[in-house]
């Protein structure tokens, strides 16, 4: 049983990444973001394609962290500039994505498109590390430095003014506006970051299955948005420090939950039929807890006096 | 200090051309440094579209405006903050309400500048927030750390005005900014806004609803109808000004429909 906590480690560091990125757009921006599952393989099929093509594995990784900026951008532009409802850019770009992303995975085989690309035999970040006689403690411990750090580099960075604007425009627009913020470079900027890091998750979870392929990234918004949801409601979000930190990990405990599920034997054509349960319970929770409280108050003490 | 030159503003809203609201209909006006002019009107006299096309939220179809001898009718809103401090009607338009009321301030305090990469707080900057805060006499000193989000609509207001005064602005607009406030609320908040012009000498536009906060604060009364200027007086005729002045004013402007709410 030890191991079910290492295996939702394994796949739950990646996805903190994802859930960090989805946080910034949800939760501070306010952007319900759909071009997170095209970004998310995006990263995947960006940093396996470059592998293959003999191209450093951490240098590949941050092409395809950057890739992940641009598509956010693109997010962002398409909202503040062109003014289209925020849920139909996030549309336009994943959708956009899905070829792209076939088109990079046809790309180390010289062909047109593929709905597949395999690391093979070239490293991935996860090969340089040897802590541990297991690669696969090795691939978590570096899964969890690279977190750790990202993790060190959002809080920094919306501490700076530059962070802080992000955050205000979210909150209250007019606002920012009327605190000399430029609203629309913030959000196109927030959307960018958000995106980087998913692709940066995409690019891990990859490395980590050593394939990418055009499914990666089905569900990625409702797996980040369950793993923010779980990582507040058990962790808090009392700061800032304290928010960012429960978000990632909340993604660890979303996969320890369904990690469990697997070991006690749930088939893995269930999966996503749990996920949609354990989001459904997630978000239901807070009401649940009032309607608790308030059976609680009927049936107790009479004589209360405050 | 402020210009208006020939501002019309047309709406729109509809896109029929039966359906034209004009707000603005060539208003021309001249504000000069260390006013404080109280702006009333009817509903729909164009108080707000004057007070936005200052600020930058929309364009005006027409005209310049001119601050300080600068054409600012082409900076878009955030570009005009640094000479502009606001107060709006809603007290949650104002601040961030998830921030704290440090993280407020230190937003603020950054309005005039380019934002950069630099860490957005400085501990030097808290103990002139601290002084601030005092002076308005709600206790908020010892509570920097606290959300925005969790006080009450006057203090929220408080904060609004402190933020929009914390660096001197060229000009302080104020919409209705006592509006959604209880009328004892209301009053020391005008108070309190008052001290805070003269202990600056801030050049102000005070919208207001009240007509008896329009006379009694300020040193000049611009009155609005249907997108004009009909009533313009400063200095001791302002002072002389009453209320049934005013009222008379409003009866014998034909155009106008007092709404009966």
């Amino acid at each position: 049983m030890g191991w079910v906590f290492i295996d939702a480690l394994a796949i739950g560091l990646p996805y903190a990444l994802l859930a960090l990125g989805i946080f910034i757009s949800y939760r501070l921006l306010d952007f319900a973001d759909l071009s997170a599952e095209g970004s998310f393989t995006l990263g995947g099929t960006m940093a396996v394609a470059l592998i293959v093509l003999g191209v450093n594995p951490f240098l590949a990784t941050v092409v395809a962290t950057l890739c992940g900026f641009l598509a956010g951008a693109i997010t962002g532009i398409l909202h503040t500039k062109l003014r289209i409802p925020k849920l139909l850019s996030g549309i336009i770009t994943m959708t956009g994505l899905f070829s792209i992303n076939m088109m990079l995975m046809g790309w180390p085989k010289g062909a047109s498109y593929s709905n597949v690309v395999y690391v093979g035999d070239n490293n991935t970040i996860f090969s340089y590390l040897h802590i541990f006689a297991s690669p696969y403690l090795n691939s978590i411990i570096t899964s969890l430095i690279i977190v750790i750090v990202v993790l060190f580099i959002i809080y920094w960075f919306f501490g700076t003014e530059i962070g802080m604007s992000i955050r205000t425009t979210g909150m209250n627009q007019n606002m920012a506006r009327a605190q000399g913020i430029n609203t629309t470079v913030m959000i196109i900027l927030g959307l960018a970051i958000s995106n980087a890091l998913i692709a940066m998750g995409g690019a891990m979870f990859a490395q980590n299955e050593l394939n990418a392929d055009n499914s990666m990234g089905i569900g990625a918004l409702v797996i980040g948005l369950s793993s923010i949801i779980i990582g507040e409601s058990i962790f808090g979000k009392r700061t800032f420090k304290n928010w960012i930190i429960s978000v990632a990990l909340g993604s660890i405990m979303y996969y320890l939950i369904v990690a469990i599920a697997i070991q006690l034997g749930l088939p893995h054509y269930l999966k996503k039929l749990l996920y949609a349960v354990l989001i459904t319970i997630v978000l239901a929770g807070p009401l649940v807890k009032r309607f608790i409280q308030k059976t609680k108050k009927k049936g107790g003490k009479v004589n209360v006096t405050d | 200090m402020l210009q208006i030159k020939h501002v019309s503003k047309t709406f729109n809203l509809t896109g029929n051309k039966e359906d034209l609201r004009v707000a603005l209909d060539d208003v021309s006006l001249k504000i000069e440094k260390g006013e404080f002019v109280t702006v009333i009107g009817g509903n729909g006299s164009g108080k707000s579209t004057l007070m936005n096309i200052i600020s930058g939220v929309f364009p005006p179809d027409q005209g310049k405006v001119l601050i300080d001898g600068k054409d600012v009718s082409n900076l878009l809103e955030y570009q005009r903050a640094k000479y502009l401090g606001r107060v709006f009607q809603d007290p949650s338009m104002g601040t961030a309400p998830m921030m704290s009321i440090l993280e407020n301030l230190e937003i603020a305090y950054r309005r005039d500048k380019k934002k950069t990469l630099k860490w957005g707080f400085s501990k030097d900057h808290e103990d002139l927030y601290i002084k601030k805060l005092k002076s308005l006499n709600l206790g908020l000193e010892t509570r920097l750390n606290q959300k925005v989000g969790l006080l009450s609509g006057g203090q929220r207001q408080a904060i609004t005005l402190l933020m929009a005064t914390l660096k001197k602005p060229k000009l302080l607009l104020l919409d209705e900014h006592t509006a959604a406030l209880d009328p004892k609320t209301s009053k020391i908040f005008l108070d309190l806004t008052e001290d805070i012009v003269k202990e600056n000498k801030l050049t102000t536009i005070m919208i207001t609803h009240n007509m008896k906060d329009a006379i009694k604060y300020g040193n000049r009364l611009i009155m609005l109808s249907n997108g004009k200027i009909i009533l313009d007086v400063k200095g001791p005729e302002k002072a002389k000004l009453t209320i049934e002045d005013l009222l008379h004013k409003f009866e014998n402007d034909e155009d106008i429909s007092i709404p009966l709410v």
